[in-house]
């Protein structure tokens, strides 16, 4: 009897944890075909430290079933003025100028192909901000001439990828196994502080099949992060404790000098 | 060692700017100079945006002013009251300079200013120690000596009104002089980081007539004054003040200060004053060169603060 309730219980519990893997085996799948693609970020907050010299951004993600990936790494918007210089005297001085606003302080993407032309139609691509050229770079006075703001937007798109601020090229989605994938972006250490957007895109047949999107936080922090506040919020008063600290350095080494 | 400046927003080699504060540190231990005209220009050279060399500069000049000015101040070298006048005028000037700081930066042509006036200024300064090596080894300092025996203040200086008493300086003149020296000394701080000593000294010389044992410590003293109030207003007006920056640059001046003075001894007059000019004349030509020779991109992009 007591051989046969022992039986009894662990076939009980055996089956116990079949119905439990079934149910969560059938959950993911259900999880899996309600979204199609997934991605998490490894770091959520970028820390700018005093010792940062730019950090690599790893993403992980999954895809279901067929299609392309593209993910863009979007750093906030900042107005940005552009500067032409021209010659006075001999001497290349700031002339023409046009202003920009709220157009991405930071841009990288990366592909599953080589070319984003051949995902999607030029208006898609500009729609969901993939690649150089789909940016919104739109001045901020009307009425320009349209080869000027042709020039300096080409001049913007260069500025920004000489000093590492936008993506020279696309960036690779680099396959782990046939779904899973991983894509890394490498932050410079002048990286803008804010907040920013990634956004992860399933492409089939030239449409957006999914998309997803998460947002991202780099910032000072620590050290870094109290001056910068500090100098922000209580401009006076920084500048005062500014004064105050070469003050004692000066009398400090004054007084160094005198001892030795 | 990269270390990562908050208000410059970026990263730099902490070795190189000490070594670089250090370089200027020693020039102004051997030659007595303030070095702060040299320090601005490099730091652009490396790529620290112009408003935060300036702002920060002036942040170093008061401490390596106020170490200078203690020791004066010991020797009973300051005229206190003449100085605080030099002060009055100052403030005012260090707000002006600001305000023209603004608004060169705002049309967008700081750089181009800084880099102009740096030009005139050191080529100024360079040319003029040359000639003066010239002409003392033609004269042995003669002329020198005889400039400052002979210094009589012009009759237009002695008509101005509001005139004070200087016991210290044993003076009679108007306010005005020594505050307009020191407007002159404020604006100069606050639009290039500098304390303006190459100017004010022959000024307070020439024009003012104080006695020149006097004049050092009495111009330290009240560039320690100015150069906190541009400190303080680019805080304030532009938030350019790197503290980061400012205490790397401070530190490599003392100790670069130290060896300059021990080094002072090997150095003889005539072969310092012409090895410090070639130094200011070669960053002055660097500064004309940047600004003549057609640059690689015509097209520069700025954030809208």
């Amino acid at each position: 009897m007591t051989c046969c309730r022992r039986f009894l219980n662990s076939f009980s519990a055996i089956a116990f944890f079949f119905v439990l893997g079934v149910y969560v085996v059938s959950a993911f799948s259900e999880i899996a075909a309600a979204e199609p693609l997934q991605f998490d970020i490894a770091d959520d907050y970028v820390e700018i430290t005093t010792g940062f010299t730019g950090t690599t951004l790893s993403m992980i993600g999954y895809r279901k079933g067929r299609g392309d990936i593209v993910l863009t790494l979007e750093g906030p918007p900042r107005s940005t003025v552009v500067r032409q210089k021209s010659q006075v005297f001999g001497a290349w001085v700031n002339r023409e100028t046009l202003q920009f606003d709220n157009i991405p302080s930071y841009y990288d993407f990366a592909l599953s192909v080589d070319d984003e032309k051949k995902l999607m139609s030029d208006e898609l691509l500009k729609e969901y901000h993939v690649g150089l050229n789909a940016l919104r770079v739109v001045p901020k006075e009307k009425r320009i001439d349209e080869d000027k703001i042709k020039l300096f937007q080409s001049a913007l798109l260069r500025y920004k990828q000489q000093h590492q601020l936008y993506s020279q090229k696309a960036g690779a989605v680099e396959f782990l196994g046939d779904d899973f994938f991983r894509v890394d972006f490498h932050l410079p250490a002048h990286v803008p502080a804010g907040n920013y957007t990634v956004r992860a895109l399933l492409v089939g047949k030239g449409k957006v099949v999914y998309e997803d999107a998460q947002s991202l936080r780099v910032g000072l922090t620590g050290f870094s992060s109290d001056i910068y506040e500090f100098s922000r919020n209580h401009a006076f008063l920084y500048g005062a404790l500014c004064v105050l600290i070469a003050c004692f350095a000066g009398w400090l080494s004054n007084f160094i000098v005198r001892r030795s | 060692m990269q270390i990562y400046l908050p208000i410059a927003e970026m990263a730099v080699s902490a070795e190189t700017v000490f070594m670089l504060s250090a370089f200027v540190g020693l020039l102004s231990g051997i030659f007595g100079v303030g070095g702060g005209f040299l320090t601005t220009p490099f730091l652009i050279f490396f790529g620290i945006p112009p408003a935060v060399s300036v702002a920060t500069q002036a942040s170093q000049l008061v401490a390596s002013s106020m170490a200078g000015a203690m020791g004066h101040f010991r020797r009973g070298n300051v005229d206190i009251k003449m100085g605080l006048v030099m002060v009055s005028g100052g403030a005012v000037g260090s707000v002006v300079g600001i305000f023209i700081f603004k608004l060169l930066r705002y049309l967008g042509q700081i750089d181009f200013a800084i880099s102009f006036l740096y030009i005139i200024l050191l080529g100024g300064i360079g040319i003029l120690m040359i000639m003066e090596s010239f002409v003392s080894v033609l004269k042995k300092k003669e002329g020198v000596r005889k400039a400052f025996n002979d210094s009589k203040v012009s009759p237009w200086v002695l008509s101005l009104p509001y005139k004070m008493r200087f016991p210290r300086s044993k003076l009679f003149v108007s306010a005005l002089v020594p505050a307009g020296i020191g407007f002159v000394g404020g604006v100069l701080a606050s639009v290039l980081g500098i304390g303006g000593g190459f100017l004010i000294v022959p000024a307070m010389i020439y024009i003012l007539g104080m006695p020149p044992l006097l004049v050092a410590g009495t111009s330290l003293f009240q560039v320690i004054f100015t150069t906190a109030a541009a400190t303080i207003m680019h805080a304030l007006m532009n938030h350019t003040v790197d503290i980061v920056l400012g205490l790397i640059l401070i530190l490599g001046g003392v100790v670069g200060a130290q060896f300059g003075v021990v080094l002072a001894r090997f150095f003889k007059g005539q072969t310092a004053r012409v090895t410090l000019a070639i130094i200011i004349l070669s960053v002055c030509l660097k500064l004309v060169v940047d600004l003549f020779v057609m640059p690689v991109d015509l097209f520069s992009a700025e954030y809208v603060r």
